[in-house]
């Protein structure tokens, strides 16, 4: 009676052992890969990014770890001999494939865990903003794709004959959707027009003979094309949940299918391509896709001979493509007739397919547009402001304009172009009028989990607490006070797979301001015992009686009268504009803390008693007369 | 037993490896397969290791159908002709590979017969030599202790005296336990001291089989002279498959030797010597008997 057991663990830790310097090198070189891009990050205070930039590294690995893994897992049925050895065991080939394959997945798996621990790590002990969800995204993201093109690489071995013609088939698989999608995409991009015919007073441009009339071209985008997994390469996919469902489907069915190709396999088709000529034809005339795609391009362009050129090297891919899959010349009327027949073929799907578009809609027709505005949504649907918004577009000529993503409902079609639109204010002055409000204003504080204060070349991270929260709530509707305006709190929150960002100017409240300050000016202090200052720097905001030359020979003379009166005024509070900015640079660090020096008259009285102190040093005196004599000594910005 | 029923198998259209093929191998037998190059001996031997499915038949083992069984599989290991070890593996690792997969594996007898056999159990099998190699082959092999052992021009390499060693190897574990053994190869002389049954393949099917000693029983070889003339008539009466008379001395090879040994001493002969047959020489004379060419079949 056959065994029903799906999982030989000795099996598989015998495979693990003899390919263990594989697996040793992949657990170390993803982790290695993330920790140096996570201290590059930290380095560069990028502390924001979202799970892609961070697993970058993860995805460009998907292409190596996951493919690497199938074929020392599975690549023994290339070879005789290893094929003799492996199906001479006492195990049916069931256990063979699913022991392989299971225990790949749960290499993988524990690739990724490995990797999200570090993320998590980094996230938890440095800057670094990696909220669990985003985490979780990572993880599930980069634990799909891994699947995913582990299971494709394994069904491909399990059907092909030879390392080459498996990894051709790999590609194939893997890349033919997006390959396709790109085309489509990239083809049709600025190709498909909408006409919108309008009222002459509204579309001065006369396009046609009617004198009623006149129409505006305008370009739209594709219907979004959903269908995508997150390998798209060459970029990493968006966080769809769609995407990452249909892809673990995916999975499942390449993974069945692989387990059938593997069962059923001629173990005897080794060392050559496919047993079958039919299929070996099949794929072969499949991976001409692309070149079909660029001949056909150059051909609709009326680029005759690069046509010509890139024909003949498409004949030549297709000719050494026997030599590398089979090592072997086909005969040469077999190889033109298989190649005639697939170009032919290809010209005439992309001539079929690749066509753009024109469609003619009516401006009286449009049901609303929706254009996507400081993360609001403004959604227009006034028939005489459609009109104005549409007219605007048009006239551009030599004014300012900003091109904003719209979506255009007519007729329950919805179009997604491009509208001109005259300068930032025009929104603005919009959202005003219908008393729409900020995305400050619409959002709830609760939800924000991390803050940064940008402050001089630094980013600050601030904690984010019930204090904070409450007075970025309190506060979201005020009106901002250019006194207290030296700063802007950049907010996060992760939600629907993505961060969303908040820029909260302080301004809109002295009590925010002032804590912003207060946390500044510690965090200045924190570090002062690694600042060298002889090369502090200062700005004044405003016009004082301080020549920042002078003051800053002072400091490097004398730190610890600068940094006691800055120890006494950390808390004071914002009392006016008038307030001076002073820059050390952290050594250890490389980053510079600057100081906000609220109250200058009080910094005044410090400067008069340097004054006093040096007032026999001739380097100041030089100083003094050096400033007076270029009226420098006070920066205005 | 072993069952082959009714074997087909072909690689490529109109091309059979097998046609057809049944035979049945007794249990605790050492039975060898012959054939000429592409005869499909491997192929069969694959086919009952499961490493190839046959396109139709089977292969039963006590009327259960080896294919993919993996509880019949504990009970079965072969050594194919061109070896596969794990890159940079030792004797020792290859051997504990094995120890995980069958039950019974008897790892201090791989570790003892390397002793005997002076090869280092920790230096890797890559830098071993070809018969070496084959030498750690039979060794996983038999530390399996399983009951059906199939050998596939494994002997080919091995020095007489390492063959020698095996082979007593063999009989040793045959005497402890039940085995049964099928091994093949082109060459009839290196089957003729290990084996006691043999099969030739040809033509996709298996030819002739039968027990050596029975073989070697019923056949004899006669040199005999007679006083007088004589001829192949004289000996009419008798099965004679050859006859070949040089001088006054012909020589028979009669296909009934008890009936030989009973009918010639009776003729008076002058000279009368039962010679010992090999086993080419019996091949030849009863395929030449069938029908066919040695020289066409080997």
């Amino acid at each position: 009676m056959n065994s029903m057991k799906f999982f030989n663990f000795k099996f598989f830790k015998e495979n693990c052992k003899q390919a263990k310097g594989l697996i040793i090198f992949f657990l170390g070189l993803l982790p290695l890969i993330t920790i140096i891009v996570l201290i590059q990050q930290l380095m560069s205070q990028n502390y924001v990014q979202d799970f892609q930039n961070y697993g970058l590294a993860t995805y460009f690995l998907s292409f190596l770890i996951p493919v690497a893994l199938a074929l020392a897992l599975f690549g023994f049925v290339f070879k005789k001999k290893s094929v003799d050895f492996y199906l001479a065991q006492p195990l049916n080939r069931k256990t063979i494939f699913l022991t392989n394959y299971l225990g790949g997945l749960a290499l993988l798996l524990l690739i990724i865990i490995m990797n999200t621990i570090i993320l998590a790590v980094f996230g938890a002990a440095t800057e670094l903003v990696l909220p669990f969800k985003m985490l979780l995204d990572y993880f599930v993201y980069f634990t799909v794709t891994y699947f995913f093109i582990f299971s494709i690489v394994t069904l491909a071995i399990s059907l092909a004959g030879n390392f080459i013609t498996s990894l051709i088939l790999s590609i194939l698989i893997i890349a033919l959707v997006p390959f396709l999608k790109a085309v489509n995409w990239t083809y049709k991009e600025n190709g498909n027009q909408i006409r919108v015919y309008c009222n002459a007073e509204i579309c001065p441009i006369k396009n046609n003979q009617d004198k009623e009339y006149h129409y505006l071209y305008m370009q739209y985008d594709l219907a979004n094309y959903n269908f995508t997994t997150p390998v798209a390469l060459p970029f990493i996919a968006d966080f769809r949940v769609g995407d990452v469902v249909r892809t673990m489907i995916l999975t499942v069915i390449y993974g069945l299918l692989a387990f059938m190709a593997f069962t059923r396999r001629p173990m005897e088709n080794n060392e050559c391509s496919f047993k079958n000529n039919f299929v070996y034809h099949l794929v072969k005339c499949l991976t001409l896709l692309p070149f079909g795609f660029l001949c056909f391009s150059y051909l609709t362009m009326g680029n005759y001979s690069g046509w010509l050129i890139f024909l003949v090297i498409s004949l030549i891919y297709f000719l050494a493509y026997d030599l590398i899959a089979q090592k072997r010349i086909k005969p040469l009327p077999l190889v033109l007739f298989t190649f005639i027949i697939s170009m032919s073929l290809y010209h005439g799907v992309y001539a079929l397919w690749l066509q753009t578009q024109t469609k003619d809609i009516y401006m009286k027709d449009i049901t609303s547009i929706k254009i996507n505005y400081n993360d609001l949504d403004l959604v227009i649907t006034d028939p005489d402001e459609i009109q104005t918004f549409l007219g605007e577009g048009l006239n551009i000529d030599g004014r300012d304009y900003y091109s904003y993503k719209a979506k255009i409902e007519y007729h329950k079609q919805t179009y997604t172009t491009h509208l001109n639109l005259p300068g930032e204010s025009f929104l603005t002055d919009y959202q005003k009028k219908h008393n729409l409000k900020s995305n400050v204003e619409t959002t709830n504080y609760a939800k924000i989990t991390d803050a940064f204060v940008s402050f001089w070349g630094n980013d600050l991270k601030i904690k984010v607490d019930k204090k904070l929260i409450n007075l970025l709530e309190k506060n979201k509707t005020n009106a901002i006070q250019e006194k207290y305006n030296f700063a802007t709190l950049e907010l996060y929150y992760y939600e629907n797979h993505e961060f969303k960002h908040i820029s909260y100017n302080v301004g809109r409240s002295e009590e925010l301001a002032n804590f912003v300050a207060h946390y500044i000016n510690q965090e200045f202090l924190k570090h002062q015992k690694n600042f060298n200052f002889q090369f502090i720097n200062l700005y004044n905001e405003e016009a004082t009686d301080i020549y920042e030359q002078v003051l800053e020979y002072f400091i490097s003379k004398n730190p610890a009268d600068f940094l006691k009166y800055l120890k006494v005024h950390q808390n004071a509070p914002i009392t006016n504009h008038k307030y001076i900015i002073a820059i050390a640079e952290d050594g250890s660090l490389k980053r510079t803390f600057a100081y906000l020096v609220s109250d200058s008259t009080t910094l005044e009285n410090l400067y008069n008693e340097y004054l006093e102190k040096y007032a026999n040093d001739p380097h100041v005196q030089e100083l003094i007369t050096e400033c007076q004599e270029n009226e420098m000594g006070i920066h205005e910005y | 037993m072993i069952e082959l029923k009714n074997l087909s198998k072909s690689f490529t259209k109109g091309h059979d490896v097998l046609a057809g093929l049944t035979c049945q191998i007794p249990d605790n037998a050492i039975y060898g397969l012959v054939g000429a190059n592409g005869a499909g001996k491997s192929t069969l031997l694959r086919i009952i290791n499961s490493i190839y499915r046959a396109d139709k038949g089977q292969v039963l083992i006590d009327g259960v159908d080896v294919f993919d069984n993996e509880e019949l599989k504990k009970e079965m290991v072969f050594v194919p002709d061109d070896l596969f070890f794990f890159s940079s593996y030792s004797l020792y690792q290859m051997a504990k590979f094995y120890q995980a997969l069958y039950p019974k594996f008897a790892i201090s007898f791989v570790l003892k017969e390397a002793k005997t056999l002076h090869l280092d159990i920790n230096q890797n099998i890559a830098s071993f030599s070809k018969g070496m190699k084959r030498q750690c082959a039979l060794l996983c092999a038999l530390a399996t202790k399983a009951k059906y052992l199939f050998f596939d021009e494994t002997f080919d390499g091995l020095d007489p005296v390492i063959r020698k060693h095996f082979k007593n190897l063999l009989v040793k574990q045959m005497m402890k336990q039940d085995t049964t053994i099928i091994m093949t190869s082109h060459n009839l002389r290196e089957l003729e001291d290990i084996c006691d049954n043999l099969g030739l393949l040809y033509k996709g099917k298996i030819l002739f089989e039968g027990e050596i000693a029975s073989l070697k029983t019923d056949m004899v070889k006669v040199q005999i002279s007679l006083k007088g003339d004589f001829d192949e008539k004289t000996f009419a009466d008798l099965d004679v498959l050859a006859y070949k008379k040089i001088g006054q001395v012909a020589t028979l090879i009669l296909k009934d030797g008890p009936l030989a040994k009973k009918k010639l001493p009776k003729l008076k002969p002058i000279i009368l010597d039962f010679l010992p047959l090999t086993l080419e020489e019996m091949f030849v004379y009863q395929m030449e008997a069938l029908g066919y060419e040695f020289n066409e079949v080997l």
